[in-house]
């Protein structure tokens, strides 16, 4: 089968230029929301502090 | 001389493609370090696409690519590119031109020691980094593109690797091992990720580049070229889904992180695969790859090595996996040209694939460590306890990546 190489190149890379919408949306979405949202990354890197001001609150009483 | 516009312009994007993949390696390692090495990681990237590139000009392409047949290394003829005109064919494919070719390939060249900097994040000089990346070029990947994509030793053998399996991401991961195991544990342990959306930038940006550098590694456009794009998707996103489902069954919650690297995980360990074997199998690869990388990386935590950004588990073992799977479900009726693996009854194919992995990784760790020995006579590898302590950012390069830190 002989394909037509400059359509099927085009659509390939077309293919991608698609693909890569999706990180790109992840990208307008993940900035539209609110500082904690994304991955829930920061509510993450929150974890230890609360955990420490537990831990304090427990040493005053 | 007339060449095909359809190969040769594909084969130009192809090459963009592959070339924007650094700067997506060097946004997903930079998103994994501390928020006071991100330019010092993200900058050995870049500075490969310049020094890279230079050395590829001066006799990198003629090392790889010039004579040498059957042998461990190509001459100097073509040094500075010469003799090679606007009119020259490329190999391989006759119907581009060889300035194509030798621009594809060197986009490979680029990112492969790129991608070795994750190992010792934060704790290398630059100046060492600069022998580094020089010597690994001429001892270690330069070497491995001839034997197995310039006519060399390996392809005399019979050895097959699509895209890069053994050529990039096994020598580079275990060349990472080595490393790793040189310069020790970092001073500090600073290790999560300052910015998993800039992970995630980067593996956007690897995956869009990875249909370059898979589908465009048959040096033409036909269905095998179709065939190998597809595979790279179906293999990354298996992989992704099999790390994330086995991740949130063992920590509890679905990591992003995971996905992530799951995913990248998958698209090297396809790699060698793409071109030759069927999409159930790339399916099959995918999974196997989501599920063995994350054990890799389980025992690399548990042995204590210090791999800080996972490039041996992910891209050496990715890699092997890729040319051992390549071994079993190769199938010539997909690419006439390939092999047909132990599941259709070839086991020498498989025999040979499995010896030319186990020399490579033992090849590129042994050389690795022995360059870094060599490299540390004549400078520091290792980067004092007090400058990891204030960040690589300020204490090499004098920069921040963000202000009042």
């Amino acid at each position: 089968m002989n394909f037509n190489t400059g359509d099927t190149g085009f659509m390939l890379i077309a293919t991608s230029l698609v693909m890569l919408m999706t990180p790109g949306l992840a990208f307008f979405y993940g900035g539209l929301v609110g500082r904690n949202m994304p991955a829930s990354h920061a509510k993450l890197l929150n974890e230890p502090w609360r955990t420490l001001k537990s831990h304090q609150g427990k040493g005053k009483l | 001389m007339n060449f095909n516009t359809g190969d040769t312009g594909f084969m130009l994007i192809a090459t963009s493609l592959v070339m924007l993949m650094t700067p997506g390696l060097a946004f997903f390692y930079g998103g994994l370090v501390g928020r006071k090495n991100v330019l010092a990681i993200m900058m050995q990237s870049f500075f490969s696409l310049c020094l890279t590139t230079v050395i590829w000009y001066i006799c990198g392409y003629s090392l790889c690519f010039s004579g040498g047949e059957g042998g461990f290394i190509g001459n100097f003829d073509k040094a500075f590119f010469a003799g090679v005109t606007l009119s020259s064919p490329s190999p391989v494919n006759a119907g581009i031109p060889e300035f194509v070719f030798a621009s594809y390939q060197m986009m490979f060249a680029i990112i492969t020691p790129a991608l070795i900097t994750g190992a010792f994040a934060n704790r290398v000089t630059f100046k060492a980094y600069t022998l580094f990346l020089t010597s690994w070029l001429f001892l270690v990947y330069f070497p491995f593109v001839h034997m197995i994509w310039g006519n060399g030793y390996l392809a005399k053998l019979g050895v097959l690797d699509f895209a890069g399996g053994i050529v990039v991401h096994n020598i580079a991961g275990m060349a990472a091992l080595a490393s790793v195991i040189f310069v020790g544990k970092r001073a500090i342990k600073d290790n999560l990720p300052h910015s998993i959306p800039l992970v995630a930038l980067g593996t956007g940006l690897l995956w869009f580049g990875w249909y370059g550098f898979n589908a465009g590694s048959e040096l033409k456009v036909d269905g095998v070229t179709a065939q190998a794009f597809l595979n790279t998707d179906v293999a990354a996103s298996f992989a992704g889904f099999a790390w994330l489902i086995i991740e949130w069954l063992s920590v509890g919650k679905p990591k992003f992180l995971g996905l992530l690297t799951g995913s990248v995980a998958g698209l090297a360990t396809i790699t060698p695969a793409a071109g030759y074997v069927s999409l159930g199998s790339a399916a099959v690869i995918g999974i196997v790859s989501g599920v063995v990388c994350y054990l890799a990386v389980m025992l690399k935590n548990r042995l204590e090595l210090d791999d800080a950004l996972d490039v041996w588990g992910v891209h050496g073992v990715g890699g092997m996996i890729g040319i051992v799977m390549l071994g079993i479900l190769g199938s010539k009726a997909v690419n006439p040209l390939g092999a047909d693996g132990l599941f259709y009854g070839n086991s020498a194919f498989f025999m040979t694939q499995i010896g030319t992995i186990v020399a490579s990784s033992i090849y590129a760790f042994g050389f690795t460590y022995l360059m870094l020995m060599l490299i540390d006579k004549i400078t520091p590898v290792k980067i004092a306890a007090a400058d990891q302590q204030n960040g690589l950012d300020e204490a090499i390069h004098g920069e921040q990546a963000y202000e009042g830190i």
